[in-house]
């Protein structure tokens, strides 16, 4: 089963295999290095991650696409983020919100404040 | 290690102390700025990490050493927090604890210190792992990102906007983020970089991982954690207008919500840190001048009190309080030591308990007797250990010289030696009196002492050839007269005290030989019977070795004014020579000094 669930990282990734496919891993993570910063290893799991997807394919060591880049944006519909980072940010760093999960009453209230806020001004 | 280790636990506990009042200052500084609140904190690190504190008379801080650094020479532990209540406490525990063990038991801490080091260390280890072990991991995780502004990478991975990085650091934003949740987070984390966020909460994990075994530092870097946040915010929308403000809040809320984590279980600890930030946000009024002015003027009320440490006891002696301890401890050791030598006295004070009846001095001493053996001094005997002496605190008024002694008290020898200063001292003291000690600096001081007190004889012994030909030319005939002819005087031994001036004397002691005729020819006398121009100290010295007191010599003071002094300065004069020859070194008698 196709999954056309990407972050805006991986369509990039997705972007510039489509550019260049068919091209070889090591062709392509030259080109991420120079374009995106990124290690061989990054490259690597990435490009492991699309193809589990089922968007792009890696054929001894020739990497291509399985769904084109028309056929994608195509069928591209509103997207849920899928959130695949199951843990918490360390203490030590500065971050926008803390990594306390919100219960469902919470949410509601905070909302409710925000808007109330909002019509008294 | 030993002594780093337990400063390290006092300086914790200061650390605790000053925590308690921050938060206690932070519920009264709720209108207050959140900076303030976080340069309080700040403080609080200062304290954690120097271990060099000035002290002053607002110190709210308890206790500088709550531990005695000596604690584990100690024969039974205790603690001095500065707190009654705490220290019988703790003693009345340390007691049960004793009782249960029937055999004698010593200080287990000596024990007990090494493996709470090994402990610390383990605990600091595992926090610092676990920091490295997060970082790693969130790098990892970056790793696959895109840039998408100068310094601003995009990342799937992630959840909410953050900063890595100290020295470049780089803002990671969640790809899925809108336009416009963008723009404010943004704002956000560049407030975090202009009040240098990304240095400080590494920092105080840092302090923590240090401080890992004290419960108040970890509630100390979870409320400055939001503080800096909340600080952050007010950064941000202290200039925004009120659409703003809502679109800011908005945009926090949908960062904390994702649909996959909304939980149906509520939150494990009280209020939610987002819903406290967001309420804070909505609620958020400029501060007026008054409340800033309060708030600075209660923060610096603040430093004042809680930065610095308590006094240390009075360590200084007056002059009269320094003379009655000289005179106390001639008088207590030289009752033992008839010889003559030269005593000296140094001190190394622990404090000086005052009252409106007494004055007691607690303090360690060097007491050392010397005597000369023509070249340099030589210790004769001395002992090291502290005292306690006790005067009476003198009246108003009252011009005594030396201060009267109520208790001159000495510690008990061998096993008991401990344990009589324990009992006797003050528990404050305990450290400083048990201690080992080097007494090096007090050794050098008596030293010093003595060797000026004999070189001053000498240099007047060395000079007495011109003083001698000064009593010579005084004395004239006189002189020459006495010398010719002392021998053919029979009795006993005659000293001559010839004064060149106040202060200075030439001595001259003829030993009597009975079979001595009259009259003898000078040149023929034995030059052993003689002993000429000698000054008063190996005068004395030479009376003291062949025991002679006062009731067996004739002393013949001479004046070289003789014609024109009346008896009663004559008498004076006589008395002051007979002093100085056999006067006792403490003798204090009502005769008017002569001059």
């Amino acid at each position: 089963m196709k999954e056309f669930d990407l972050g805006a990282v991986q369509e990039r990734f997705a972007d510039i295999v489509w550019k260049h496919e068919p091209i070889a891993s090591g062709d392509l993570a030259k080109i991420c290095e120079k374009e995106l910063n990124w290690k061989r290893p990054t490259t690597y799991t990435v490009l492991r991650k699309l193809c589990e997807k089922g968007v792009l394919e890696n054929r001894n060591g020739i990497v291509v696409s399985l769904v084109s880049r028309d056929e994608f944006y195509s069928e591209k519909s509103e997207r849920i983020v899928e959130d695949s980072y199951r843990g918490s940010l360390p203490a030590f760093i500065a971050a926008f919100v803390s990594r306390k999960k919100l219960s469902s009453q919470d949410v509601e209230e905070i909302q409710a404040m925000i808007d109330s806020f909002k019509k008294e001004g | 290690m030993n002594a780093f280790f337990i400063k390290l636990i006092n300086m914790s506990i200061t650390g605790a102390w000053m925590i308690l009042a921050v938060i206690l200052l932070r519920l009264l500084l709720k209108k207050a700025p959140k900076w303030l609140t976080c340069a309080l904190w700040a403080l609080v690190a200062v304290r954690l990490i120097c271990p060099f504190s000035i002290q002053s008379l607002f110190s709210l801080i308890p206790s500088r050493e709550t531990i005695p650094s000596g604690v584990v020479h100690y024969s039974v532990p205790t603690i001095n927090s500065g707190v009654q209540p705490l220290d019988h406490a703790f003693d009345a525990f340390v007691q049960e604890v004793y009782k249960a063990h029937s055999v004698e038991w010593g200080n287990p801490l000596s024990e007990w210190l090494p493996i709470a080091e090994i402990i610390w260390l383990s605990g600091c280890l595992l926090l610092l792992i676990y920091a490295l072990i997060s970082w790693i991991r969130i790098k990892v995780l970056v790793s696959a990102s895109v840039p998408i502004r100068d310094h601003i990478r995009a990342c799937d991975e992630i959840r909410s906007p953050f900063i890595l990085g100290l020295i470049h650091p780089v803002i990671y934003v969640p790809s899925s983020l809108s336009e416009r949740d963008l723009d404010l987070a943004l704002l956000h984390e560049k407030a975090h970089l202009q009040r240098r966020d990304h240095w400080w909460k590494p920092l105080g994990f840092l302090l923590l991982m240090i401080h890992w075994f004290n419960p108040l530092c970890w509630v100390a870097f979870i409320l400055l954690c939001r503080d800096i946040e909340m600080a952050c915010d007010e950064k941000v929308i202290r200039k925004m207008k009120r659409e703003d403000v809502a679109a800011y809040s908005q945009a926090l809320l949908d960062c904390s919500v994702s649909r996959k984590w909304i939980s149906a279980c509520p939150l494990a600890f009280g209020e939610n840190g987002v819903k406290k930030r967001i309420r804070g946000i909505l609620n958020y009024k400029k501060p007026t001048f008054w409340i800033l002015s309060l708030s600075l003027v209660a923060c610096l009320i603040f430093t004042g009190c809680l930065m610095t440490d308590p006094k240390a006891p009075n360590r200084q002696l007056s002059a009269k309080l320094r003379a009655s301890m000289d005179l106390a401890v001639r008088k207590h050791n030289y009752n033992y030591y008839n010889d003559g030598y030269f005593p000296t006295a140094a001190y190394d004070v622990f404090g000086v308990e005052r009252s409106d009846d007494t004055t007691c001095v607690y303090t360690w001493l060097l007491y050392e007797e010397y005597s000369f053996d023509g070249t340099d001094v030589r210790e004769e005997r001395g002992g090291s250990f502290p005292v306690a002496i006790t005067f009476h605190t003198p009246q108003n008024g009252s011009d005594l010289s030396t201060y009267e002694v109520i208790d001159y008290w000495e510690p008990e020898d061998g096993n008991y030696y401990d344990r009589s200063i324990m009992g006797r001292f003050p528990k404050k003291y305990w450290n400083e009196a048990l201690a080992f000690r080097d007494v090096n600096d007090l050794y050098k001081l008596c030293l010093a002492t003595a060797r000026e007190h004999f070189s001053a004889s000498q240099n007047t012994e060395k000079s007495y050839s011109d003083l001698e030909a000064r009593v010579s030319e005084q004395y004239g005939s006189t002189y020459q007269y006495f010398l010719e002819n002392a021998h053919i005087y029979k009795g006993p031994p005659i000293i001559y005290v010839w004064q060149a001036s106040p202060g200075e004397y030439v001595c001259s002691i003829f030993r009597q030989n009975n079979s001595t005729a009259f009259p003898v020819e000078p040149e023929k006398t034995n030059p052993s019977d003689l002993t000429l121009y000698i000054g008063i100290d190996e005068a004395k010295k030479i009376l003291s070795e062949n025991h002679l007191t006062e009731k067996d010599v004739v002393i013949y003071p001479l004046l070289y004014r003789y014609e024109d002094v009346n008896d009663e300065e004559y008498t004076l004069y006589s008395e002051h020579v007979h002093d100085l020859l056999f006067g006792q070194p403490d003798n204090y008698s009502n005769r008017p000094p002569y001059n």
